[in-house]
């Protein structure tokens, strides 16, 4: 894990507090205690500074650990040959690539691919094809579902504080709450193109929704004649467990949505895994969706390596996920105060906080001694960690121990604050 | 860990202060003086006053101080205060030479000799 030299801290945070987003470079100064990030390897990240730190955060996606070798080889590959496409002659990493994810999802039924970059991009071109396809500009989400933050993903994502400076610009999404006959009400009231849900709410505080209840939903889905969209973008690949959670689950979804991790956690990368159905717009009018770099062939390139590491996950997974499993529960068990809940699905450890503002402090604290995580987008309260298959069992020690830490340091913050504000 | 002489150790507590806020502010001033308020003239606002307690818990080995207590002190002469009482009542220590420096390379700058 090394780097060449960088520029200085302090010329890098002058420069992201005046031309990116102050909020995030200040706190990204935090995080870091001063310094940026260099390098990375495995389950850990390298700092300007010299110092190393866990990385369960990233956004999901070093699901691989940072820079698997077997990624990088087949990018360095892509890059030696033809790292962009015409797009007018045929790229094979696409085409392979998505030969392999439908041999892989639900063999003989998701048999079509569209390629983005980003999740959005997936969740984009769902929606767009369930709205082509059945000619109905409604569609269902769920509450606490987050989907991206573009225009078409954030009609469908919960969360009105993002929702609310465009809402006049969101196209016509309704929330369904969490019981069996919510898709079935929806659907007497006035017709859908599709349901778009995720099996293991991620952004929305790591909450996984019951199987049989997702069942429910599809087949009231499919009865009203519209599509089930299963956006699996931070569960799937074996973030959770399967492949696909709602294929496993046996919830027959229309399209399996895929991201963040399909890179190999090398490349951006986002797939829409479906049925003929859900893609006849396209047999239609071939170019009713494209975009510039979609099918990207190093991003193509680093996905098929990154399917070849889906079995090592597996072997790994039941360790890591036990692990993380005790850690949560011995983290609730130690700091009643100031955790409310905790629960973990495979790799995706949430702990619920009694308040945003403490969940905050945590995360700030862990960052300063050596643990990276994030807070949920739209449950802020909410401190997901999401430790890589690769991550070793001394790693998962160092990792609770700063939490534990953590947790002390900011329960003991927010308990002066009460005292300092009724004296 | 010998004691140092609450005196000795106080001393020490203003450069550090000084240097720590002129890294820290978002609208850095050339020299950091007492009469500087946090909020209103170097613009700290409260994730920046949670990454100054951060920096002066680490320095000085001070328990956690809340960002609504670090609220409470306008200038960044009642933060050398708060500071330099800790160290007189052994709550604190005094910074290690070594550790500050340490900090400012970090954050990529050089230790300012005037504080
Ligand atoms: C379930 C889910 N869908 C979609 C997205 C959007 O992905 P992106 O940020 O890559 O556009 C995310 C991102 O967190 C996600 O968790």
């Amino acid at each position: 894990m090394t780097a060449p030299p960088g520029p200085a801290a302090a010329e890098v945070f002058a420069a992201a507090s005046a031309h990116l987003v102050a909020g995030i470079a200040e706190r990204q100064r935090i995080l870091g205690s001063g310094a940026y990030e260099t390098a990375a390897e495995g389950a850990e990240v390298r700092l300007s500074s010299g110092r190393t730190v866990l990385d369960f955060g990233s956004y999901a996606v070093p699901l691989f650990g940072h820079r698997p070798a077997p990624v990088l080889d087949a990018v360095r590959g892509a890059l030696d040959g033809m790292p962009v496409s015409t797009r007018l002659l045929a790229n094979p990493h696409a085409a392979l690539l998505a030969a392999r994810l439908a041999a892989l999802l639900d063999p003989g039924r998701l048999s079509r691919v569209s390629f983005g970059l980003n999740g959005a991009d997936a969740v984009e071109t769902a929606l767009k094809l369930a709205i082509a396809r059945t000619g109905r500009p409604s569609v269902l989400a769920v509450e606490g579902g987050f989907h991206g933050k573009s225009m078409g993903a954030l009609a469908v994502t919960h969360d009105p504080l993002r929702r609310g400076p465009v809402q006049g610009f969101l196209g016509d999404a309704r929330h369904v709450p969490p019981e069996p006959d919510a898709v079935a009400r929806a659907a007497a009231e006035a017709p859908f193109a599709a349901l778009i849900v995720e099996p293991v709410q991620g952004e929305g505080g790591g909450r996984a929704l019951p199987p049989d209840l997702l069942r429910r939903w599809s087949a009231d889905a499919h009865a009203a004649g519209a599509l089930v969209l299963a956006d699996e973008i931070q569960c799937g690949l074996r973030r959770c467990g399967p492949v696909s959670v709602a294929v496993a689950e046996g919830v027959r979804p229309d399209a399996v949505l895929l991201g963040k991790a399909l890179g190999g956690g090398v490349m951006p990368l986002s797939a829409v895994v479906g049925t003929p159905e859900l893609f006849a717009p396209l047999a239609a009018d071939p170019y009713f969706h494209t975009a510039t770099f979609g099918g990207h062939p190093a991003s193509c390139a680093a996905g098929l390596a990154a399917l070849d590491l889906l079995d090592g996950v597996a072997e790994r997974l039941p360790a890591v996920a036990a692990g993380l499993a005790r850690g949560v529960a011995d983290l609730a068990a130690a700091h009643p105060g100031i955790v409310a809940d905790v629960r973990s699905t495979g790799l995706l450890g949430a702990v619920e906080f009694t308040g945003e503002a403490v969940a905050g402090l945590a995360v700030l604290e862990a960052g300063r001694r050596g643990l990276l995580a994030a807070q949920s987008l739209s449950r802020p309260a909410v401190v997901k960690l999401l430790p890589p298959a690769v991550t070793s069992t001394a790693q998962l020690e160092r990792a609770f121990a700063i939490l534990d830490a953590s947790c002390r340091s900011a329960g003991r913050r927010v308990a002066r604050t009460a005292s300092v504000g009724s004296g | 860990m010998p004691e140092a002489s609450p005196a000795a150790g106080a001393d020490l507590v203003a450069p550090v202060v000084h240097e720590m806020v002129r890294i820290l502010a978002p609208n850095p001033a050339e020299v950091v003086v007492p009469d500087h308020r946090l909020i209103h003239d170097l613009g700290f606002h409260s994730l920046t006053l949670t990454e100054l307690a951060f920096a002066l818990e680490d320095l000085f080995g001070l328990d956690s101080v809340t960002p609504e207590q670090a609220m409470l002190l306008a200038s960044v002469g009642d933060v050398v205060e708060l500071i330099e009482d800790a160290v007189a009542r052994s709550e604190a220590h005094p910074a290690s030479p070594a550790e500050v420096a340490e900090y400012c390379a970090r954050y990529g700058v050089e230790r300012d000799p005037r504080g």
